[in-house]
């Protein structure tokens, strides 16, 4: 007979542990050590039970009612034991377009599981899981913390063989785009252009330009770029180092606003002037945070550049932090990305083992620090004031705004929130001058961006590209063509209005002003090209359950429209129930949901499917009118 | 600021939300998620409006409409959450346009997708902001098709309030509410999106001030248990009155039906309780309908009393007190008496030529602060709060009205509509002064998790405590005894610094204070030191009003205590029950005559010659003046209580059977008395009550008070409790949720004693043996034990009989 273990605090025995998680924190944010303590319990426990959580609760100070609420609301904190390998597959639409659902299928036949089951043995669990951020390498696996990327339905079956066996193989980190340093290089070496253009206007909108240089993205990919000692010889921390000893704040701020960087995380608001909004310095905390919770479907740049190439975001950081006088800077990681947050642990310690992190920065008056903080699996703590809930160990319910972060931010104090990306470009733009970055891109887009391809393309992947390159560039040039007969793309990412696919539309610039012309927006620029072979109405009903699944439930709309009412039509209208008139009350349904909720969420799931009926609603009439969709809902799947 | 609503325009201070501009303009949005005096957060976004407002050039001036000269106005691009969205100078809000009827009428249909519109079984229908407003903005039909979300419908929270978790529209109004208003945060949604729900892992929402989220849930979700499924909306009589359950005076309402209370909500007082009552006076009701209810009257025969006519029972009372001397007729009465039964048992007293006329409890110290009080309003705003005693438990409102002076924000000033809808100024979790509030107490008390500084003084030091911080507003560098501040001295210096600086600082002093002639004095000493007001807490509802007209005895020995100590013949007693106290029911048992006035078959009642039928506080019409000297109205609901009446009736009953007609015979006749002798007219008494004139000098007949009973030194306490103590047993669902009346020890005294947690046990409290629940706590200090007040055993110290305590069933002990 077992007997009944004796349940001793988990904490108990870890006191070092536990000084060094609320060590993180300042004194009066001690909340914020709710997440990484839950994370702590569930890599030990692989669940949360309500005893756990209860001696959290009293370590932070809160009732376990407000503890509950909080780990509830995370997809990724389990309150029932998950197995040894718990298995999520990602089947959001790149994912799905790569065959994730197919796939999907097959984990559940070969484990004989059911979502969310585990097995008896407590060897495997299985989850569908939503975007993971690897729609360029898709489908995507994680087990565990660990993804395996391109995963095939023969090298999954060759993963389970190896976990029945305990043995579970190191993490397969496919590569597309740019992140292939080789296959960057000999690109860019043979320039293989596929497209023409007469002549190269000024200033740099293309990546044939010879002018052009990748720049953000220059050393990711490449292997050992993450340490410190490989960024240190490529010069890095020389821009921080410019700008904290010879530049003023204001002279920092004022040179990005002169280069015209627009915020990189999808609004496209510009950096320069968001800094300049911080109230004159008054002897409270300020903050500079980064938000590295990169999760709409189709967006996958910050991922890598975390991952392969730390440093430079932190030397970003550090020289926005120095801009807005903000001696702590926080780094709010998705929970998924654990490769990433590992590299930037061990990123901010060798940092700060050398004095580039810490009193007196890099030989300056300037003092700055770093708190790493990991998400737990919410869409929504990419809204700004949400992620700021969520730092502070709270519901990552969005804010009411006003106060704006500048007023009240982090702990209600002045904080300025931005990008990976964004603080990636201001380390070049401080190393380079302003006038460098403004000669790319266009009237009201300036520098170099990172696009993503995925979807049904060639070669999908990140690309780094001047601003106002076209889709041609990126999808011919650069993505080698969609992989099959295309009928639309979506611009920048799933929240974005679709375009058809039209020599036209190809051939528009990728910026902020010209997508606006065209109805649609650049968004994070995740360029997703749906095939012919797809359909439409199924993309969209899998974009739709995506923002359900992130719906925070703080608003009407969003939680009775986006989250229950939408998705329910698409399951009717696919299951071959559906009538005209549901078209109708669809459209109403999208109507009533833009503008209408408190954040913009609602309208991210409304405005794709609003544009999928303008372009392709005959797709939906053939479904409703003979029961049977016009193309497989289905992908094709290919060994 | 000028804003124009729906053609309306009017004229604003900044900062008010656009919602209240709606309103104060006579239009109309529906809301959910919003609730006065508390934070909006715009979650529902029913209150859509279509608002515009002019911009100005660079110099300064308007953009000019080209086509009218006018301002021109600039529409925002998305229809406007009204109630989180500030007035601006110029602002037009227009809430009649088809957009906005077609957004709320699409915010309507998704309200109601995954409500399951069981309006004929739900307890809220005919009084549902949803199903208003589901008729007033909604098509009447729902194009969703789909099964709808189901969840728990009769999830218990705790004993006295029932989740219905598919009629939840997630406004959280509840939510928000333990955060901001009790700070007790025991209440949270859980999971996320469509999945939400409201939930606890705190077993019984552990707060005192849980009943207010049935008042403020806009549907049935959440529902006050002790009424559930006892009647529609529309056939209760809903009678605004003021609740007797403390000295907060309250406003409440009560719901009767069939002659019978079924609940009681809270009422809109702004100075005094706003929208917010404790649990003791929301859910301490079911006693009115007890089933030892006395409602006729009834006169001794022999051994036993039998029901009988008020005539006879009259003619009892004529009989018996044939041969006794008019000075040895003693009248007391309870401390929540009205005013007019005040001024009925006076004319009684002057009728007997008697002196001896009290009210009990009735502290040594008096209630009534000698230079003016605090008002609740004023404690709320104050920069700088001690408080001596346990307000939670003794005036739980008191409370409350702390926590608003922790956020730092005035009252809101008032619309035509009411209290403001959407208060701009209030946030989630807004920052909490602690600070500015100091507690002490002779053991841990609930107020203390909110203070910036805490004492815990030694049991009936409160003299000690008062004459020390005396000592240092008069000397910051003096050294008093540590032990008699209860806290270090550098935090007795900051909390005296803090008073002294404060604005609108306030003392409250609690019942312990009072209970000790000696510490009240000090207590407004050091008040006058530190430039403070005082807010003694009484201990019953009328205590300040009963003190105020002179209902007390014409010497010290002619008191309640004297009354019963065997120097009087006879005795009327008014809802009192002395005979608790076995050597107390010996003496009563050798009077001519004993009447009792009682609504229960009272100990007290057993040893009567005759018994009558008293009404509850529910049942009675009359004036009470709450514990800031606030004169309030006390209505009758209608409630069936057989021959009952409150003193008056008793008063003119008696007064036809000696064959004269008393003052105070009936209400009129006591307002008349009122009128003529105090000058207050409470027949003008306006709807929110009035501030009783303070008087400088002594009321009449106010001598001599009695003193406390003298400290025994053995640690005994009676303390306050939220709910009252004398009707517990008779109050089930109070009962259920509080599992009895407590008798708190620590652990090692627990040790000694013999007693474990949960263990019912009988002690002696002085002369009384108390049937009590043991419960072990760290936050009582070694050598110290608790045992709940009761009117006849007011708080202050006792003798508690640690070395005999009985048994009476164990708690199941888990090894």
């Amino acid at each position: 007979m077992s007997e009944l273990p004796l349940l001793r605090p988990f904490f108990e025995d870890k006191p070092e542990l536990l000084a060094e998680i609320l060590g993180r924190y300042p004194e009066y944010g001690r909340r914020s050590a709710l997440m990484p303590l839950l994370w702590e319990v569930q890599r030990a426990e692989r669940h949360v039970s309500e005893a756990r959580l209860e001696e959290i609760a009293a370590i932070v100070g809160v009732t376990a009612t407000e503890a509950k609420g909080v780990m509830s609301f995370y997809g990724t904190y389990h309150e029932h034991p998950v197995g040894r390998y718990h298995l999520q597959v990602c089947r959001t639409l790149s994912c799905a377009l790569a065959g994730a659902d197919e796939l999907y299928a097959h984990l559940c036949e070969r484990t004989g599981l059911v979502n969310g089951e585990t097995d008896a043995e407590g060897r495997f669990s299985i989850q569908g899981v939503e975007c993971l951020g690897s729609c360029g390498t898709a489908p995507v696996l994680q087990v565990n913390d660990a993804y395996f990327e391109r995963v095939t339905r023969s090298r999954l079956d060759a993963l389970l063989e190896a976990m029945r066996r305990d043995e579970l193989p190191e993490p397969s980190r496919e590569r597309g785009g740019d992140t292939v340093g080789a296959e960057k290089a000999e690109r860019d070496r043979r320039g293989c252009r596929m497209t023409t253009v007469a002549d190269r206007p000024k200033p740099i909108t293309s990546r044939f330009d010879p002018r052009f240089e990748v720049t953000l993205y220059k050393h990711v990919g490449v292997e050992g770029a993450h340490t410190l000692e490989a960024y240190r010889a490529h010069g890095g921390y020389e821009a921080a180092r410019k700008a904290l000893t010879s530049m003023t704040p204001t002279e920092v701020v004022d040179e990005v606003k002169a280069s015209g960087l627009r915020g990189r995380g999808g609004a496209g608001f510009p950096t320069g002037l968001k800094w300049s909004f911080m109230p004159p310095v008054d002897g409270r905390q300020r903050f500079i945070v980064c938000n590295a919770d990169e999760s709409e479907p189709g967006s996958f740049k910050d991922r890598y550049l975390l991952e392969d190439d730390p440093h430079q975001v932190i030397e970003g950081m550090m020289i926005a932090g120095y801009a807005i006088s903000a001696t702590i800077g926080v780094l709010y990681v998705r929970g998924e990305y654990y490769h990433a947050y590992e590299r930037l642990r061990a990123a901010i310690d060798e940092a700060r083992a050398a004095g580039v992190l810490g009193v007196g920065v890099l030989g300056s008056g300037f003092d700055f620090d770093l708190i790493l903080h990991r998400g737990a699996g919410a869409y929504i703590c990419g809204e700004e004031t949400a992620l700021m809930n969520s730092f502070e160990g709270l519901r990552a319910n969005p804010r009411l705004k006003p106060p704006f972060p500048a007023q009240a931010g982090v702990y209600g104090r002045p904080t300025t929130i931005n990008n990976v990306e964004s603080f990636a470009s201001a380390v070049h733009i401080v190393a380079k001058g302003a006038a460098w970055y403004a000669g790319m891109g266009t009237d009201d887009s300036k520098g170099t961006k990172l696009y993503q391809l995925s979807g049904a393309a060639q070669r999908p992947g990140v690309y780094e590209m001047p601003m106002g390159a076209t889709f041609r560039e990126l999808i011919f040039d650069l993505g080698g063509g969609p992989s099959e007969p295309a009928k639309a793309f979506i611009p920048g990412g799933s929240s974005t209005p679709m375009l058809p696919w039209t020599e036209a539309n190809l051939d528009l610039p990728m910026d902020y002003g010209s997508m606006a012309k065209a109805g649609t927006m650049l968004g994070t620029g995740g360029v997703i090209v749906i095939p012919e072979s797809k359909c439409m109405v199924d993309a969209m009903y899998n974009v739709v359950r995506f923002y359900a699944h992130e719906s925070c439930g703080k608003c009407t709309p969003c939680r009775e429209g986006v989250a229950t009412w939408l998705p329910k039509m698409y399951q009717k209208l696919l299951a071959g129930l559906g009538t005209r008139e549901d078209l109708t009350l669809m459209e109403e349904m999208v109507r009533n949901l833009r503008g209408t909720a408190f954040c913009p969420l609602a309208d991210a799931c409304a405005m794709p499917v609003a544009a999928s009926f303008l372009h392709f609603r005959h797709e939906y009439e053939h479904l409703v009118d003979t029961g049977a969709p016009k193309y497989p809902t289905r992908s094709r799947w290919a060994e | 600021m000028r804003v124009v609503v729906d053609g309306v325009a009017l004229d604003l201070a900044p900062g008010t939300s656009a919602i209240d501009a709606v309103f104060a303009a006579g239009s109309d949005v529906p809301y959910f998620c919003s609730q006065e005096y508390m934070s909006p957060i715009g979650a529902c976004r029913m209150c859509l409006a279509k608002v515009g407002a002019p911009r100005k050039e660079r110099d300064g001036s308007w953009v000019l409409d080209e086509a009218t000269g006018e301002p021109k106005i600039f529409w925002f691009p998305n229809l406007m959450a009204t109630c989180t969205t500030a007035v601006m100078d110029g602002m037009v809000i227009d809430t009649r346009s088809e957009q906005v009827a077609a957004a709320q009428n699409g915010m309507i249909e998704f309200t109601l997708i995954n409500h399951p519109l069981d309006c004929p079984t739900c307890d809220k229908g005919g009084a549902c902001e949803l199903q208003d407003r589901a008729y007033e903005y909604g098509t009447g039909h729902s194009r969703f098709v789909f099964d709808k979300r189901h969840q728990e419908k009769h999830h218990a929270l705790s004993e006295v309030i029932t989740l219905d978790r598919e009629r939840c529209i997630h406004c959280k109004r509840c939510v928000r509410y333990f955060e901001e208003v009790p700070g007790d945060e025991v209440l949270d949604f859980i999971e996320r999106g469509g999945h939400t729900y409201i939930g606890t892992l705190e077993d019984g929402l552990p707060s005192n001030f849980t009943g207010n989220i049935t008042d403020i849930c806009p549907v049935g979700a959440l529902l006050d248990a002790t009424s559930r499924f006892r009647g529609r909306n529309w056939e209760y009589a809903h009678t605004a009155t003021t609740s007797l359950d403390d000295a907060s005076g309250s406003a409440i309402v009560v719901d009767a039906r069939t002659g019978r209370v079924e609940r009681i909500k809270a009422g809109h007082h702004p100075q005094v309780n706003k929208t917010w009552i404790d649990d003791g006076t929301r859910f301490g009701h079911e006693y009115s309908d007890a089933p030892d209810r006395v409602k006729r009257p009834l006169v001794r025969r022999g051994a036993d009393l039998v029901e009988v006519s008020w005539s006879e029972a009259m003619a009892v009372v004529r009989a018996r007190l044939e041969g006794v001397a008019g000075k040895d007729v003693g009248i007391a009465l309870r401390a929540d008496a009205t005013l007019e039964e005040g001024v009925a048992a006076r004319a009684l007293a002057d009728h007997f030529g008697s002196g001896r006329l009290d009210h009990a409890p009735r502290p040594a110290g008096g209630v009534i602060a000698p230079h003016g009080g605090a008002t609740l309003e004023e404690l709320a705003t104050a920069d700088a709060i001690l408080v001596v005693g346990d307000a939670t438990e003794e005036v739980p409102i008191v409370d409350l009205r702390i926590k608003d002076a922790l956020k730092g924000v005035t009252p809101p000033p008032l619309f035509a509509h009411g209290a403001p809808i959407a208060d701009l100024r209030l946030k989630e979790r807004m920052p909490r002064r602690t600070g500015i509030l100091t507690v002490a107490a002779p053991y841990r008390v609930d107020l203390m998790r909110f203070a910036g500084r805490t004492a815990t003084y030694p049991a009936a030091g409160e003299a000690a405590l008062f004459r020390a911080l005396t000592e240092l507003a008069e000397d910051a560098d003096a050294t008093p005894d540590e032990a008699a501040l209860g806290m270090p001295l550098a935090a007795a210096r900051a909390a005296v610094a803090g008073l002294a600086a404060g604005k609108g600082a306030v003392v409250v002093l609690g019942g312990w204070v009072l209970a000790d002639a000696a510490a009240t004095a000090a207590a407004y000493g050091f008040c006058r030191a530190v430039g403070a007001k005082p807010m003694p807490l009484g201990p019953m509802a009328n205590s300040h009003g009963l003190e105020a007209i002179g209902v007390v005895p014409s010497h010290a020995r002619y008191g309640y205590a004297g009354m019963l100590g065997g120097e009087t013949r006879a005795l009327v007693l008014s809802n009192l029950d002395p005979a608790v106290d076995a050597v107390v029911a010996e003496r009563l048992k050798g009077l001519d005559l004993l009447v009792v006035h009682t609504a229960f078959r009272t100990a007290t009642a057993d040893l009567a010659h005759v018994v009558l039928p008293a009404a509850t506080g529910y049942e009675k019409d009359g004036t009470v003046v709450n514990l800031e000297g606030r004169v309030l109205p006390v209505r009758a609901a209608p409630i069936d209580n057989g021959e009952a009446t409150d003193l008056t009736g008793v008063v003119k009953a008696l007064g036809e059977a000696l064959g004269t007609r008393l003052e105070g015979r009936s209400v009129r006749s006591a307002r008349r008395w009122l009128r003529k002798s105090v000058g207050v007219d409470l027949d003008a008494l306006p709807q929110g009550g009035a501030m009783l004139p303070h008087k400088r000098s002594a009321p009449p007949r106010t001598t001599v008070a009695s003193t406390a009973a003298a400290p025994t030194g053995v640690g005994g306490l009676r303390v306050a409790t939220m709910v009252r103590a004398e009707v517990l047993d008779r109050n089930p669902h109070l009962l259920a949720t509080t599992g009895g009346l407590k008798l708190r020890l620590h652990p090692e005294d627990a040790v000694r004693a013999g007693v474990h947690a949960g263990d019912v046990v009988t002690v002696a409290v002085d002369r009384v043996r108390r049937r009590l629940v043991v419960q072990v706590t760290e936050d009582v200090p070694k050598g110290l034990a608790t045992v709940p007040a009761t009117p006849d055993e007011p708080v202050g110290p006792a003798h508690v009989d640690l070395e005999r305590v009985a048994v009476e069933r164990r708690a199941l002990q888990v090894a």
